[in-house]
């Protein structure tokens, strides 16, 4: 009987379909961990001009990981009041590493090749030093992003020393900028004065991440 | 019964609220944005100084975009509402339905898809003026998503009416309470935590909940913080007090023991979310929450439910095979015990037929005419039912008592006949049975439509894959599948009709017939006995009862009729009897049926003040007997959803009889402005003075103002 069959195969679909979401989620939840003191995930993806960067590049330097995603309105607000531009520009001139991470898989919104990437870096004016093409997810996997933003402060020593949201304020309006508490800049400075920032793990929010 | 009062009344309100609302015009506004409408909607049309009522904000989204529930999950933002300051109105906080899970990649978020409704408090200061309006309106800011996420945001403004006395809104009132179940609930019960390996286990033990897990597809803890990795895998277990839920933790949970806040909700097979708010607090987790492991549907948890499929259409060859099927069923259905005792009826024809091949072929043809317009009667009720979202199958005419009662009744007079107890002279009442046994062509027809009405519910468990695929399928292929269905039923009785050479095997007819078919009569009264069988499940003793007194009855009459049965008035008292015999037992079978939803306690000053004290909720029914209006009222009260939801808040029910004179009643009655009955006071559980509710009830009504009493809205 031809509409057994088909049942049949339906049922078979969706219990695979089941099977496959739930190994997804056992993936998921044994990947989320870099809270603050950890050892950062290491990492080697290629900027750009398709040269390997990887965080044992960066021994005895500070780094700050921004996922990203130009088209998510979230990144936008704080590329349009310019203060995400101000606070690269500030971290790299005091040294810092500032790595901006693309996520997005192929095909996906802010999904970007070097030259687009390159593009959007000069258009907006950004400052990082490198921005770090990561198509298949596995950095922001292993990092647990789940937001654009996600920020992320690692140590000299390749400790995690923040993770979370960029300011204090969750929503997607410029206007709140100037009344939120930026957490990475203030997570910097007590970094540099010697001292563990405060909050050092903070809900991120923005869009998902497009895994 | 019930259900007729209960759309009475509720027709009844709608009315009287209909003409109460001619000229009256409607606050609600919408408008859109790119991927979504918004509208708001108010309970009322008109409101009072000092009133406090709900309106909502209903967001219709485009297909495949979602926005979100207070706590987001991993990304995303709630809806948010900027309220223009309006003078003399103060606007409550969203209240945030039942969410769903909603999978995106690896990471996990909780919100609404295709629509979802915000019911929020309004309150109009005591000072503001009737006959004025006030402006209400603001701006609505949502980020809406589907795989990107756009931020959207739409004005709106309208203004609602100041009146002495309040007006309601019909189609907000319809939308925010049929809302309101999806709003999560207080607990009532307890809720711990502790902290395991991976995270925590959450046991809540609570008896609303307890009593939803029966009917429960699928149970998810929602929290309010980010404590927890959201795309983790939940495990729940059940056990008679309540659930327990084990829980992954996200890297934001501290160390050691902590509270956890959220909602568990509990969503059944229809896709209706109920929730209940949870503040657990560290302890060991109460007995009886962890039992059994319970699966929730949707394996992972993670995926939303998804929209129901249409069933595509059927192609020739699966049609032909199902037809196929259809009428082998039909042909089977002859040897099932519920249609055997029938077709001794019709082999009792053919046995007077056979040798006259004309009238054979006749009878046949009105047997099969019979069978099929019955089988086609079942199937477009069945499609009319389906239309109308019952979910009925196939023997659904015997799951109304009163007509199992007058099957029963039926089926015990033709046994009498066939025993010879009575004999048909064209006198007595027109009944199936009487019909069934004519042995004329229309008697041959109504045995065909009685073989079919006893038969149809034979048919549900031995052909339920063909006609479990057919009932989906358009109407007209439902319709032809009972069609063929009532034609394998009919097909051998036509075919030895139709057969002169059937009729030599038969023996000549003579005084052997009698005793045929007085054999015949037993069949019939064991038939009786299975239809009393299934009103006992349904009515209990008390049904079964009815119609054995029905089938006394019937027999007096039946008696009386044969021996005073020749004047006028002899004929009226027979046909008096009898026809009470049959429509005694079924009315009583309905009264047995409908029992209360809720019962009442008896109304006290006193008692009011100790269940006060107790910080319950009461909801008081003033009413009498004589009070038409309370007779009507009562369909709402004792509604299946107001009874669910007076459990749910351990909501007080007393009711005051004022049927005969009570000075204590009539003082109370003069207390609230009342002239007499009906009236209906809700108590809240915070104490102090009851609000007063309309004086003609529907179900939303109540649970509205229980809801709002017990200060869950």
């Amino acid at each position: 009987m031809a509409f057994f069959s088909r049942d049949r195969v339906q049922l078979v679909l969706g219990a695979a379909t089941a099977a496959a979401i739930t190994a997804g989620a056992l993936m998921v939840s044994t990947a989320n961990a870099t809270p603050p003191g950890n050892a950062a995930p290491a990492f080697t993806e290629v900027n750009t001009a398709g040269k390997p960067i990887s965080l044992a590049d960066f021994k005895g330097k500070t780094i700050i990981l921004e996922w990203t995603n130009d088209g998510c309105p979230f990144v936008q607000k704080h590329y349009n009041s310019k203060n995400m531009q101000k606070a690269q520009g500030a971290a790299t001139a005091d040294g810092v590493v500032w790595l901006s991470v693309i996520s997005s898989k192929p095909g996906s919104q802010g999904h970007a090749d070097g030259a687009r990437a390159d593009k959007l870096t000069a258009d907006r004016g950004a400052m990082p030093t490198h921005v770090l093409l990561d198509p298949d997810g596995s950095m922001g996997r292993a990092f647990g992003a789940k937001t654009t933003p996600h920020m992320y402060l690692i140590t000299a020593d390749g400790k995690v020393a923040y993770n979370g949201a960029i300011d204090s304020i969750k929503s997607n309006k410029v206007e709140d900028v100037p009344n939120a508490a930026n957490y990475v800049t203030a997570a910097l400075a007590s970094l540099k004065a010697g001292k563990a920032p405060d909050p050092a793990l903070t809900v991120p929010y923005g869009c998902d991440v497009k895994y | 019964m019930r259900a007729l009062l209960s759309l009475a009344s509720r027709c009844l309100a709608a009315m009287v609220a209909a003409s109460a609302l001619a000229g009256a015009a409607t606050a609600q506004v919408s408008a859109k944005s790119d991927h979504a409408e918004g509208t708001l909607v108010f309970e009322r049309s008109a409101a009072t100084p000092g009133d406090i009522f709900l309106g909502a904000l209903k967001l219709d989204l485009a297909e495949g975009w979602h926005v979100y529930w207070k706590n987001p999950g991993d990304s995303g933002l709630p809806p948010t509402a900027t309220w223009t300051p309006s003078p003399g109105v103060t606007f409550g906080d969203f209240r945030f339905p039942a969410p769903h899970a909603i999978p995106l990649a690896t990471l996990m978020n909780y919100g609404y898809e295709h629509q979802v409704v915000l019911p929020f408090q309004i309150q109009i200061a005591a000072e503001a003026e009737p006959g004025t309006d006030v402006p209400i309106g603001g701006k609505i800011e949502y980020l809406i998503c589907s795989d990107i996420c756009i931020p959207e945001d739409i004005d709106l403004a309208t203004t609602l009416r100041i009146a002495a006395a309040p007006e309601t809104d019909n189609a907000g009132s319809t939308l925010i309470v049929g809302t309101l179940p999806r709003i999560p609930v207080a607990l009532t019960g307890k809720a711990t935590v502790e902290r395991t390996a991976t995270g925590f286990r959450l046991a809540v033990a609570d008896p609303g909940l307890a009593s939803a897990i029966g009917a429960a597809k699928n149970i998810r803890f929602f929290p309010e913080g980010p404590e927890l990795s959201n795309p983790a895998r939940q495990i729940v277990k059940t056990g008679p007090e309540g659930v327990s839920i084990d829980l992954t933790a996200s890297d934001f949970a501290k160390a050691g023991d902590q509270n956890l806040n959220g909602i568990v909700v509990l969503t059944d097979a229809d896709g209706a979310a109920h929730g209940w708010e949870i503040a657990a607090t560290p302890g060991p987790a109460p007995a009886g929450v962890a039992d059994t492991e319970f699966i929730n549907a949707d394996t992972s948890g993670l995926a939303p439910p998804p929209p129901v499929a249409e069933t595509p259409p059927m192609g020739f060859a699966d049609l032909m095979l199902t037809l196929g099927f259809a009428f082998v069923g039909g042909l089977v259905l002859n040897l099932m015990p519920c249609v055997l005792p029938v077709l001794t009826i019709k082999a009792a024809g053919l046995v007077h037929t056979a040798h006259d091949p004309k009238v054979s072929r006749a009878h046949g043809i009105a047997y099969l005419s019979g069978v099929v317009l019955c089988f086609a009667a079942i199937g477009a009720i069945l499609i009319a039912l389906r239309a109308a979202g019952d979910q009925a199958g196939l023997g659904f005419q015997l799951q109304y008592p009163p007509v199992t009662a007058l099957f029963a009744l039926i089926m015990f007079a033709v046994g009498l006949n066939l025993l010879g107890v009575f004999e048909i002279g064209g006198s007595l009442m027109g009944v199936g049975g009487r019909l069934a046994d004519k042995g004329g062509t229309s008697g041959a027809f109504f045995t065909g439509l009685l073989a079919a009405f006893v038969g149809a519910p034979c048919v549900g468990p031995f052909m339920a894959p063909a006609v479990g695929v057919a009932i989906s399928q358009p109407p007209i292929v439902v319709m032809a599948v009972f069609i063929v269905i009532g034609i394998g039923l009919a097909a051998p009785f036509v075919l030895l009709s139709f057969t002169p050479a059937f009729a030599k095997i038969l023996p000549k007819p003579g005084k052997w017939m009698m005793t045929f078919r007085q054999a015949l009569a037993f069949p019939m009264f064991l038939t009786v006995l299975w239809l009393l069988w299934v009103l006992s499940g349904q009515t209990g003793a008390d049904g079964v009862i009815a119609v054995l007194a029905g089938a006394i009855a019937l027999a007096f009459g039946i008696w009386l009729a044969e021996r005073i049965g020749r004047n006028m008035l002899g004929k009226l008292v027979a046909g008096v009897v009898i026809l009470a015999a049959f429509v005694v037992p079924a009315t009583a079978t309905t009264w047995s049926k409908a029992e209360a939803q809720v019962t009442a306690n008896a109304w006290s000053p006193e008692k009011v003040a100790e269940l006060q004290a107790e910080g319950r909720v009461i909801f008081v029914d003033f009413t009498a007997r004589w009070c038409v209006t309370c007779q009507f009222n009562k369909g709402a009260i004792h509604d299946a959803s107001v009874a669910k939801t007076f459990s749910d808040l351990d909501v007080a029910f007393l009711e005051a009889d004022w049927t005969n004179k009570d000075k204590v009643i009539a003082e109370e009655l003069a207390k609230h402005g009342a002239a007499g009955v009906p009236l209906y006071l809700v108590y809240p559980a915070k104490g102090g003075e009851p609000k007063k509710l309309d004086q003609l009830l529907t179900p939303g009504m109540i649970e509205t103002a229980v809801r709002q009493a017990a200060g869950s809205l």
